[in-house]
């Protein structure tokens, strides 16, 4: 909810560019890890594409609740303010908001599943069955989210760090600073309690972690 | 898992190796460069021969294994994927 409501207005139509920017990096990923599942054959590049799948799904989500609030309110100002709907776009944003969390969580968790090559499928579960928790505990609060996605980031970017220190490879330097921005978000986040301002910087990291992340695998790839 | 990348990894060796050669190259020095025993390196020919990525051929009256299109195609591919493979620590 901070996310929406402390945000400024002119901030809006921002996040939905940001959405989609972020859903179409997402998909970028996902094409490349079937790619590499068509080649190899190994489950790690399906589980890796999935990750990412999840990722992608929960950016659709969130892009349209964001769409949705967005003309709900256009409705109340402009067209008809005497019509209020405000239980029914509180109830669409848990909704979405729920279903946000969960598809994030379950990614961050396929993808330390993967950072630390589990070959038992019963972590990642039980790591899945947390996300969900903590999913279902997110309708009212937003701080456990934030914690489980930090927690969740923090464990991936230093094994990105270990994977960098190992292959000493441009790409894999790059991937681990993209996923320290992403693990700097939640943070800004849960700061933005005590400084909503925190929550455009939030937004701002996410978006160069992408960046960072579209040109990792644009060199990979071309 | 890691036997399956082995066997990648060993067919990427193959391949680099015919390719490394012009994209031909005769069966004692396919040996030697892959570094596998006669019988291995036969189960992986017939293997290639099979799906396409390599051909057998004669070249001054000498048999050759030459590298396809689609042999090509894998290394590029395979390429591709070691380097998002690397990167990402999968």
């Amino acid at each position: 909810m901070v996310a929406i409501v402390a945000m400024p207005e002119w901030y809006k139509g921002l996040t939905i560019l940001l959405e989609i920017f972020t859903m179409l990096v997402a998909f970028g990923v996902v094409y490349a890890g079937v790619h590499a599942f068509k080649v190899t054959r190994q489950r790690k590049h399906l589980y890796f594409a999935i990750a990412f799948g999840l990722l992608s799904a929960s950016f659709i989500g969130r892009l349209f609740v964001q769409l949705t609030l967005a003309l709900e309110e256009f409705n109340q100002r402009i067209v008809s303010p005497a019509i209020a709907t405000a239980g029914l776009q509180e109830n669409f944003f848990s909704l979405g908001h729920v279903t946000y969390i969960w598809l994030v969580l379950a990614a961050y968790a396929i993808l330390m599943g993967l950072a630390f090559k589990w070959e038992r499928k019963r972590e990642v579960g039980v790591l899945l069955a947390l996300t969900t928790v903590v999913a279902a505990t997110s309708t009212t609060l937003s701080w456990p989210f934030y914690m489980a996605s930090l927690a969740l980031l923090f464990c991936i970017a230093v094994q990105h760090f270990l994977n960098f220190k190992e292959r000493r490879a441009n790409s894999a330097y790059w991937i681990f600073f993209a996923f320290t921005l992403l693990t700097l978000e939640p943070l800004l986040y849960l700061l933005a309690f005590f400084m909503p301002e925190l929550i455009a910087a939030g937004y701002v990291v996410r978006l160069i972690a992408y960046v960072v992340i579209l040109r990792t695998l644009w060199k990979v790839l071309a | 898992m890691s036997e399956r990348r082995n066997q990648l990894e060993i067919i990427y060796d193959i391949l680099e190796a015919i390719q490394n050669k012009g994209g031909i190259i005769r069966p004692t020095h396919l040996l030697y460069k892959s570094n596998l025993s006669h019988a291995r390196m036969k189960e992986y020919i017939e293997q290639l021969t099979g799906k396409g990525m390599i051909t057998a051929t004669e070249r001054n009256d000498k048999p050759h294994f030459a590298i396809t299109e689609q042999g090509i195609k894998f290394l590029v591919d395979y390429k591709k994927v070691r380097e998002l493979t690397e990167a990402f620590g999968l």
